[in-house]
């Protein structure tokens, strides 16, 4: 069992860092429910 | 932080509580803390709906250690990782560290 | 397949007070009723025009140092100013414009009354703007319409009354943007500044790539504008047709136009699309145009109030390409190889990073290092980094090095070198599209012929997800090289072609009779 197994991920990506739908597909099999994944531009 | 996502976070936070973690994916270290202040203490900025609304919520780099531990290592080689080679990956989890240490409540325990 | 890039502009208006008022940033604060401390404080932290035509990534912007002379520079660009003689209203692209006479230009791009102007305020900007080498006399004359010339009393009706927003200068009103209509959010008066602005930006920006090319307005064939604003009213919210509304303030009435867009990837595109049309011969040539955001002015300027520091998100900035029929004489863009993201590759850095600049260059049977220089991304980093946003373009040139180490073209080891030698520095206002990639043209072009380079890359990427329509983000780059010199034709006297001609009408006689 995973340390995010059960837990509620929130995800705030950046365009130039790491967007949220890469974390996403890291995370997506982590036991946790990813509620929201966003990602920001700054430019 | 855009509007809509302070306000995404708050009604999560709201609803959740500190079973929430927020993963944040930001390129730069000062950038990172802001936006880790923003979810524990709130909005530093005053100007979204976080402004004076601390959720304390647990906060973490995608490059933290423990978030890292616990991704895909097929999806996060495929992903993520040219990115570790781009920016700063410790100085990005020791910024959001930081600000976790002194706001968040129910961290992952190490 | 390739065209030629025969001339480019670059432009700035110098706009604080219209942007410390209707930027997105203060103008949002200022509606929230939030931020009182920052918007007082604001005002505070604006630079002079004469310090904005100092600050070297402008001059670099207009052409008024050349890009390597600014590379050279030490960084810490606003705490060395350039000196005078360095200082110019004009580069060798285009000019940084005060704001009095960018207003006056906002004016004389109106056609619907929407820009009233007190009347000494108009008279004074318009015997200004007529000292501006590419300001043409018909645009002089249409500050002074007496239709969009008005006493402040009636100015100040408009505003309190009928929605309408004051244009100042100095600190006073001298002006307004009146609203287009009752109820329609599309037609307010802040959209319409918006647009309005926008267009006069491009006006400027076409009117230099007018001048810098020597073609008389009347020849230019097409027009295609590549910003991020939106003109429409309720029922077709951006239904365009900027380009067009340019080209005719310009003079240039043989041309026709359309508008081209895709967030911060829009001008790539346009490039393209303009590229591909001229190479089919489908148009004699295009005029690849763009004006600038008032939105975007002091976008981060929060971050740079509280730290004391100058908001230096004041100019509104444009830009115009000129693509002709490759002739081997000019820099090229080549057709052939293009970066194309694609739905599927995903929105991972690699996978764009790859799509942009890996597969192209693989296709071209090209290597990393055989760009000269790539052009990501040229946002100013004196301005993002105090706001968390960090380097942007060091990180998008980070990005292409670290690829090439991944796909084993370089060394790790050999990262810093390959970003030094083969990366840009950034020098373009956050404009949004205007830094994606395309303030490099000019310079790459310059640095051809002089023979300093053989091939740049330009990049521009979207963030498509800021509609809310797709999570996908967006990218496009192609590639600028020397041109390979034709083989002059083999020429052809004025009697060779008389007697073709006669032979043929002999044979049309013969078949008539």
């Amino acid at each position: 069992m995973g340390k995010l197994a059960g837990k509620k991920l929130l995800l705030l990506g950046e365009r130039d860092g790491v967007p949220g739908p890469a974390m996403e597909a890291c995370l997506k099999d982590s036991g946790a429910e990813i509620i929201f994944s966003a990602t920001e531009c700054f430019v | 932080m855009d509007l809509q996502n302070q306000q995404r976070v708050k009604d999560a936070g709201e609803k959740y509580g500190t079973d929430c973690v927020v993963i944040l994916g930001s390129s730069d270290a000062e950038g990172a803390e802001i936006y880790a202040e923003t979810v524990t203490a709130g909005d530093p900025t005053y100007a979204g709906p976080l402004a004076g609304v601390s959720l304390e919520l647990p906060v973490y780099h995608v490059f933290d250690p423990i978030i890292r531990a616990e991704c895909d290592p097929a999806a996060w080689e495929e992903q993520i990782s040219m990115m570790e080679m781009v920016l700063d990956p410790d100085a990005l989890a020791e910024a959001v560290k930081g600000m976790r240490e002194q706001y968040s409540k129910d961290v992952i325990e190490e | 397949m390739k065209v030629g890039i025969k001339s480019y502009s670059y432009c700035l208006n110098h706009a604080p007070e219209t942007g410390s008022h209707y930027g997105g940033t203060p103008y949002e604060a200022f509606h929230s009723g939030k931020e009182q401390e920052f918007l007082d404080a604001l005002p505070k932290h604006l630079q002079s025009y004469d310090s904005a035509r100092h600050y070297a990534p402008n001059q670099t912007y207009i052409g008024g140092i050349s890009y390597e002379e600014f590379e050279a520079l030490p960084s810490g660009w606003v705490n060395n100013p350039l000196p005078d003689e360095k200082a110019n209203r004009y580069g060798k692209f285009g000019e940084i414009m005060p704001e009095d006479e960018f207003l006056g230009l906002i004016s004389a791009c109106d056609e619907f009354e929407l820009v009233w102007l007190e009347k000494s305020f108009a008279e004074a900007v318009s015997a200004k703007l007529a000292q501006d080498p590419v300001i043409t006399e018909a645009i002089v004359k249409r500050v002074v319409r007496p239709k969009n010339m008005h006493e402040l009393a009636e100015i100040d009706t408009e505003v309190k009354d009928r929605d309408g927003l004051y244009l100042y200068h100095d600190g006073k009103p001298v002006g307004c943007v009146r609203s287009g209509h009752p109820t329609d959010q599309c037609l307010t008066a802040h959209v319409l500044l918006e647009n309005l602005a926008g267009k006069a930006s491009g006006v400027l920006a076409l009117l230099h790539l007018l001048k810098n090319s020597g073609l008389d307005p009347k020849d230019l064939d097409f027009v295609i504008e590549c910003s991020e604003e939106g003109a429409g009213d309720v029922g077709q919210r951006a239904g365009g047709n900027f380009a067009k509304a340019i080209a005719e303030v310009a003079g240039c009435v043989n041309a026709s136009g359309c508008d081209v867009r895709g967030f911060c990837a829009g001008p790539v595109n346009a490039m393209i699309n303009a590229a591909a049309q001229v190479a089919s011969g489908a148009r004699k040539n295009i005029a690849v145009v763009a004006g600038g955001s008032i939105p975007k002015l002091f976008m981060n300027a929060r971050d740079h109030v509280k730290k004391g520091l100058i908001a230096l998100e004041d100019c509104v900035g444009s830009f115009g390409v000129l693509l002709v029929p490759d002739d081997g004489t000019m820099p090229v863009m080549r057709l052939d190889v293009l970066g194309k993201h694609t739905v599927g590759a995903g929105g991972a850095p690699q996978a764009v990073t790859s799509a942009l600049t890996f597969e192209p260059l693989q296709a071209a049977g090209l290597t990393f290092a055989d760009v000269d220089r790539y052009a990501p991304e040229l946002q100013n980093h004196e301005i993002t980094e105090p706001a968390g946003a960090g380097n942007v373009p060091l990180a998008n040139i980070k990005m292409i090095a670290a690829l090439a180490v991944m796909k084993k073209a370089i060394e790790k080891s050999e990262m810093m070198n390959f970003i030094k030698k083969h990366g840009t520095i950034g020098y373009a206002p956050t404009q949004g599209h205007i830094p994606a990639g395309v303030p490099f043209i000019g310079p790459a072009c310059e640095l051809i012929n002089e023979g300093k380079i053989k091939r740049s890359m330009i990049i521009g990427k979207g963030s498509l997800f800021l509609a809310r329509l797709t999570n996908l983000a967006d990218g496009a780059s192609f590639l600028i090289e020397a041109p390979e010199k034709v083989e002059a034709p083999a020429t052809v006297s004025k009697d060779d072609i008389k007697a073709m001609i006669l032979e043929v009408l002999g044979e049309v006689a013969g078949k008539l009779a």
